[in-house]
């Protein structure tokens, strides 16, 4: 076990290394540098620019001394934001992304299979196809036609919550969560999209151990409604909703760029795609690998866990 | 892929917009004259709530040169000089201005001695000195800072020496310290007692006082500044403005309350809140729920708001911008080589159908290049290239390129953006029309155009040009003058040059001025841009907030220049 995760680990730094590699690349190899703009400056202050972001290097030598640093944990200092370390910036906003995420994540769960069940035990009737419509609504409108929607409705017209932010300073949990009526908006349309998948899963498992023997025999010997389906109903049920529930978690920490453009929400996403649009390329390579670190790591989880679960792995 | 998506999303948004505004127009606000007249709030309700397209670069004067960096150096620095509703330059920190009368300037015109007012302070309680503006300027200029607005001083001694000494990409330098401390201090800025600085110049520069006026050339302190690049965040900002940063919550919002040591005019308000807002809609709907109080109209709401008896429509300022959008035809790129090929493009297109259809009435049709509102301004310039079909047909036969036959293919290239790619398809179409030649429309990333447009690359697109400050020379010489720095015209007139050496060597303000009309209608009978129209802001303020002024010079938050002078007026019921 301890061979197989050294094996894996040392597979780990040899793919974030390949990534960082291939992003230099492409980086550098697009047209257009950091300091062209609509107005020209004098080729002085080009060199001066150049000197102070350490560009006037040979790209080999800016490769190697990024690399250097970043063993180190430092990805250097962004072009674009008042020389401040990109690590900071990108923790300060995967912090915001993760948090709404994880909401978003847990009223998905909670809406999801509530509606799931809800759907299965009224099968074929009324209720199903309400649980049903709701589901497919959710998972067919996009995220942004969602967001402006009820922003529309519910912040600008009934004034019942905020158009925009996330202000931790004077939240629900302070540092960490922001107002409810800041909240409620972004985690519900981020929710929507996962909460009627889990829903369409959670109904069509359900409805498949519904139909299993030990279901009957669970009733036959007197259990009630209640804890024939929680004992025995969705305890089955639950293994291919947990299943998905993996990858829809790991999607929502690390990406709700719509959602937050919708509602001003200060998360990751944003400071990402601005990086590229300004070839900004200390944040581009500390976003990228970031990324890349944070999916490789799941990977690498759900790997070893297989492992633990099934010997054979470990061995190939 | 994403930008589909987007486009998708700014359509939905326009249909909501529509939408929004059709519930509005059932409960909205009455009377509106933002004039001052009202009495004003209590201190608790002095609170303006404002947008930021994003995260602003930086604070740092020296640093700053986005219109969202410049907006909010206004409030939180304060420079020897500003500007006056109607432009003119007038003192700030200054104690009067410098003439050659009261000795502030030399008879040769290039010594310019200005005296700080004496109780001029930072937001910590030290008084501000000459040796902090001192220290500003060599900061402004100092090639390791590589601050954006450094060339803009170099007509003062030494500044072009300095800034240069690390030299080129093709050609770079190492100087050592000693020699850069030297270059340093043989810079033309020094003090000559605690309250008096001296500029001295290479030549005279009647514009020297709109140089001052410029964000770059306010104080910033060096024990402030050496505590390192974070010097800008909340805890540790220190300047001199009538407000102070009290609140940066990165990419969130900030937030500025009174500067408790300002000299000049007290502000009323007790605290401005700037949110950092992507999305133009996002912004118009927080300015619907209450939750800012001024906000620029998205092109897709202007129409509705600028109608009369919309409920948003007493609280409507249209600002003209002190820019102008042309046509910049490679005059060294065929088939733009050739003036009339140039003057029938120019001639072509329908600029009232552009400003009103494409642009939903967010500019005013131009063809002359400096725009109204400042010195220079001449509105008979151009005249001839007003839209005639057959006329610019005609240009074109005479050209030799009857219906675009047998000229070489055209190009626009263009920034990629939704209003970029509306703008597109009507020039495409008006081409068609007008002139029967079919172009091509090549849309690229905001770098690469940078790239394409500097180095002259492209065959002809559409670009504006925004005043730094309201004066002929920033709009005609680095421009237009044989191989200038900004000029992407590619225009070559030995004459025009000849006026500009001429006019730079002026120092009688209507003779400049008479020298820059002159090359300005040369420069446009030339056909070297064609110039199409003059943007306008649409801005929205709350009836509540009074005497906010909105000049053509604002940066990104229309009312910079004087939000101190702005206030919350008490409600009427």
């Amino acid at each position: 076990m301890a061979a197989y995760t050294a094996r894996r680990l040392l597979w780990l730094c040899l793919t974030l290394l390949f990534i960082s590699l291939v992003t230099f690349v492409l980086m550098h190899s697009v047209k257009g540098g950091p300091w062209d703009d609509e107005r020209s400056v004098p080729p002085q202050q080009v060199e001066n620019l150049n000197r102070k972001y350490g560009l006037d290097q040979p790209l080999w030598r800016q490769y190697t001394l990024f690399l250097g640093n970043a063993l180190q944990g430092d990805l250097g200092l962004s072009f674009q934001r008042q020389d401040r370390a990109v690590s900071e910036i990108i923790l300060s906003g995967f912090k915001v992304t993760a948090v709404l995420g994880l909401m978003a994540f847990a009223l998905a769960t909670v809406l999801g299979v509530t509606l799931g069940v809800f759907s299965a035990l009224h099968r074929n009737r009324l209720p199903d196809y309400g649980g049903v419509f709701v589901a497919t609504l959710g998972a067919a409108v996009p995220a942004f036609v969602l967001g402006i929607f009820l922003k529309s409705v519910f912040a600008v017209e009934l004034g019942w919550f905020s158009t925009f932010g996330w202000d931790t300073h004077a939240g629900v949990v302070s540092g960490w969560l922001p107002r409810w009526d800041q909240m409620a908006l972004p985690v519900v349309t981020l929710a929507a999209l996962p909460a009627a998948y889990l829903a369409r899963i959670t109904r069509a498992s359900l409805l498949d151990v519904l139909r299993q023997d030990y279901m009957r025999t669970a009733r036959a010997k007197g259990l009630g409604n209640g804890a024939v389906l929680f004992n025995h109903g969705l305890r089955n049920a639950a293994i291919p909703i947990l299943t998905l529930a993996g990858p829809i978690l790991a999607a929502l920490v690390t990406g709700s760029f719509i959602v937050e453009q919708v509602f001003s929400v200060p998360g990751i996403g944003g400071a990402f795609v601005k990086s590229v649009t300004d070839r900004d390329y200390g944040m581009i390579m500390g976003t990228t690998l970031f990324y890349a670190l944070v999916v490789v790591i799941a990977n690498l989880a759900v790997d070893i866990s297989y492992a633990y679960v099934d010997p054979r792995v470990r061995y190939r | 892929m994403e930008i589909r998506r987007l486009v998708t999303a700014r359509w939905f948004a326009t249909a909501l917009a529509v939408l929004g505004l059709a519930l509005a127009a059932c409960s909205g606000d009455k009377d509106s004259s933002n004039s001052g007249s009202a009495s004003k709030a209590p201190p608790e309700q002095q609170v303006l709530k404002l947008r930021l397209q994003g995260e602003p670069k930086t604070i740092d004067p020296q640093l700053s040169n986005q219109a969202a960096e410049v907006t909010l150096t206004r409030p939180l620095f304060a420079g020897l000089f500003t500007y006056n509703e109607k432009l003119e330059v007038v003192p700030n920190l200054a104690q009067e201005m410098p003439s050659v009368a009261n000795g502030g300037i030399s008879p040769d015109g290039t010594t310019y001695t200005v005296k700080i007012k004496p109780d001029s302070k930072w937001s910590d309680g030290k008084a501000v000195t000459a040796q902090d503006f001192v220290y500003s300027m060599q900061r402004a200029i100092d090639p390791k800072l590589a601050g954006p607005y450094a060339s803009f001083f170099y007509g003062i001694n030494g500044a072009a020496a300095y800034n240069s000494a690390l030299g080129t990409p093709d050609q770079p330098k190492t100087p050592s310290d000693a020699e850069l401390a030297t270059l340093r201090a043989s810079l033309g800025v020094s003090a000559k007692d605690g309250s008096t600085v001296v500029y001295k110049l290479t030549q005279p520069n009647p514009s020297f006082l709109n140089m001052l006026a410029l964000w770059t050339a306010f104080p910033v302190r060096q024990d402030v500044v050496e505590k390192g690049p974070t010097w800008t965040e909340a805890e540790t900002h220190v300047g001199n403005g009538p407000f102070k940063l009290a609140q940066w919550s990165h990419n969130e919002k900030m937030v500025l309350v009174p500067n408790p040591n300002w000299a000049g005019e007290k502000p009323s308000l007790q605290r401005i809140e700037i949110y950092f807002i992507a999305d133009d809609f996002a912004a118009y709907q927080a300015y619907q729920a209450g939750e800012l109080d001024v906000v620029t109209v998205p092109p897709a709401a202007i129409k509705e708001v600028a109608t009369p008896g919309h409920p948003y429509h007493d609280q409507l300022t249209i600002e003209p911008n002190l820019a102008t959008f042309a046509l910049f035809m490679n005059n060294k790129m065929a088939p733009f080589d050739n003036e009339k090929v140039r003057k029938a493009f120019g001639t072509a297109i329908d600029r009232k159908a552009y400003v009103d259809g494409v642009l939903q009435g967010g500019g005013v049709p131009a063809t002359s290049w400096i725009p109204p509102g400042m010195p220079g301004y001449n509105d008979k310039l151009g005249s001839q290239y007003n839209f005639d079909s057959a006329k610019a047909k005609q240009l074109l036969a005479d050209a030799g390129y009857a219906n675009g036959q047998g000229m070489p293919k055209v190009t626009f290239t263009m920034v990629n953006s939704d209003t970029n790619r509306l703008v597109g398809q009507f020039v495409q179409a008006q081409l068609k029309q007008n002139l029967g030649v079919e172009v091509d429309f090549n849309y690229v990333e905001g770098r690469e155009y940078g790239r394409v447009f500097t180095q002259n690359l492209h065959q002809v697109t559409i670009q504006r040009w925004s005043a730094d400050w309201p004066y002929p020379d920033n709009w005609l010489p680095d421009l237009f003058s044989s191989g200038a720095l900004n000029n992407h015209a590619a225009y070559s007139n030995s004459k025009f040059d000849g006026l500009m050496l001429k006019a730079a060597a002026e120092t009688e303000n209507a003779r400049r001025l008479g020298l820059y009309d002159e090359a300005h209608k040369l420069m446009i009978d030339d056909a070297g841009i064609v110039p199409l129209y003059n943007p306008v802001t649409y801005v929205l303020v709350k009836p509540k907030v009074q005497n906010y002024i909105i000049t053509g010079l604002d940066g990104y938050i229309k009312g910079d220049l004087n939000f101190h002078k702005a206030f919350i007026a008490a409600s009427s019921n």
